[in-house]
């Protein structure tokens, strides 16, 4: 009888493990991946500073992410571009991809009333410019009413609509304050102050909320970048080098950068199955606390709790 | 209404009714039910104390809770355990009552679409009761107090895991070193979400004095 009770101890929660994981259950439709890259660097802007680097970061994130999808991960992808600035890429005032609240805010609400994107897709946001402690994630470009304020509230309702898994990702200053908090305690999930929270939501973000992320010139790739996208870029595998260079097609412009994702090498941030979001936090985070020691003062930033996201993937 | 985003250092504080309390009362069931079991059992003497550790691998399930909106109802990690055990006093004839350290590791979960949950390593202090049915089988249930940590992210959380294991002795009966297979299932208790466990292990015990039957 004991013996038996035993046996059962073991038995039954195996079997309940067998039935329930992840191999038993019907396999989750290939993800169809939406990135969308905002980057100004001020240069139309007198009341802002001008950022040198930002221009580069998102040409050089939005061309490396579509090579993963194209080349190494066979993930479809689409891209979309707003960006301000001197760059010849970048677009005019007139066009509806300036990225003015009002047209970033269309451009976000445009994905969440797209009714071809699926609860299995991955919406990709990567913003490379000012960022204030005032609650400002983001600092718009000027436009006729002055309103160039997004505050991690506006970019968390922007994007709470989103079908599916979304990848919010900061190089900007106190950018630790779009993460929003995990309720750890039942008592915290009532509290409207973790009502931000959602559970398909992901961030990466270039610094806490009290620090100011950086930007600088950097001799060995020989051009500039701010000190998270730089390791980002590592982390998904971009290779600076000159000898080559890869160029994006977009419905709006085309980009051509120096450098690529070599598909013989396998990036610095996947693991045995693909790249998560924690691992590319985990890689920059550990450049910039023992290669750098830049740590103390630009931490990055990510979700708490137990939930990863998976970026690329050669399971799917 | 704007939302209040706390300083990320804070994100992790616990706050909230301790886990201990909500579950004291299934806890001492679980005890009572452990010594009740083998009282009326023959009696074997275990001599003096003794000490111990075992190892243990297993299949780890983590079960989301509904804020989580995860697509599955289990998501599965593999992990590893072990114990050590200094100190094993003998209670009454046929049980042992060890305090030691107690920590294990589980992998990320397999990934599921989009999602995956993370790795995590815990430790803590951990009580056990182990009770000879018989020359050859035993039966322990223990408590265990972790502090665990997600491996790529700095946060640290509770986390109260109730384990039960048969044990089959594997070493020669009069011996000082007892070495048992164990059979270990357990629950893990957070402020977020709860996780179980079942796999295969092995307790080593070395008694300080010699066993002697009657």
């Amino acid at each position: 009888m004991k013996k038996r009770f035993s046996a059962l101890l073991f038995v039954l929660p195996l079997a309940a493990s067998i039935v329930s994981c992840e191999l038993a259950w019907p396999k989750p439709d290939k993800p169809t991946m939406r990135v969308l890259v905002v980057a100004l660097d001020y240069s139309d802007d007198d009341d802002v500073k001008n950022l040198e680097g930002t221009m580069t970061d998102a040409k050089e994130v939005a061309v490396a992410l579509n090579e993963l999808a194209g080349t190494v991960y066979d993930v479809e992808m689409e891209t979309t571009l707003m960006l301000q600035g001197s760059d010849p890429a970048a677009q005019g005032r007139s066009s509806d991809l300036y990225p003015t609240k009002a047209n970033i805010k269309r451009q976000l609400k445009s994905y969440a009333e797209n009714p071809g994107i699926l609860e299995s897709d991955i919406f990709v946001l990567y913003y490379s410019g000012h960022g204030s402690e005032r609650d400002a994630s983001m600092v718009a470009a000027p436009s006729l009413d002055g309103d160039v304020i997004i505050t991690a509230s506006d970019l968390s309702a922007w994007t709470s609509g989103i079908p599916g898994a979304k990848l919010i990702v900061m190089d900007s200053c106190y950018s630790g304050q779009q993460v929003a908090p995990y309720p750890q305690t039942a008592a915290q999930r009532d509290d409207d102050g973790f009502a931000a929270y959602d559970p398909h939501a992901f961030y990466l973000t270039a610094s806490s909320v009290d620090q100011s992320s950086y930007e600088d010139y950097f001799d060995d790739i020989g051009h500039r970048h701010g000190y998270f996208t730089r390791y980002f870029l590592e982390a998904i595998g971009w290779d600076h080098c000159t000898d080559y260079s890869s160029t994006l097609v977009t419905k709006d412009i085309d980009i051509t950068v120096d450098g690529r994702i070599p598909d013989t090498v396998r990036p610095p941030a996947a693991t045995g199955s693909g790249i998560t979001g924690g691992n590319i936090y985990r890689y920059i985070s550990d450049v910039f606390s023992f290669e750098k020691g830049w740590i103390a003062f630009q931490t990055p930033q990510t979700n708490d709790g137990p939930l990863d996201m998976v970026l690329f993937s050669e399971q799917w | 209404m704007t939302a209040h985003f706390p300083d990320k250092r804070h994100a992790g504080t616990i706050s909230g009714r301790p886990i201990t309390s909500v579950h004291a009362s299934a806890l001492l069931m679980l005890f009572l039910f452990a010594t009740t079991a083998v009282s009326s059992l023959p009696a074997v003497t275990t001599g003096g104390n003794a000490f111990g550790a075992s190892f243990d691998t297993c299949w780890y399930g983590s079960i989301p809770s509904a804020f989580h909106d995860d697509p599955l109802p289990v998501r599965s990690h593999l992990a590893f355990g072990g114990t050590v055990t200094p100190l094993s006093l003998s209670v009454g004839t046929r049980c042992e009552l060890s305090l030691g350290i107690s920590g294990c590791c589980a992998t990320r979960s397999l990934a599921y679409g989009t999602t995956v949950w993370r790795s995590f390593a815990a430790a803590g202090p951990m009580l056990d009761l182990t009770c000879a049915i018989d020359e050859r089988f035993s039966f322990t249930a223990a408590l265990h107090l972790l502090i665990g940590k997600y491996t790529q992210i700095p946060d640290t959380f509770p986390m109260l895991r109730v384990s039960a294991a048969a044990g089959m002795r594997i070493s020669m009966p009069q011996s000082r070193h007892r070495l048992t297979l164990t059979l270990p299932v357990s629950v893990d208790l957070r402020t977020d979400y709860v996780s179980v466990s079942a796999g295969i292990g092995l307790m080593w015990r070395m008694d300080r004095v010699s066993k002697e039957t009657t």
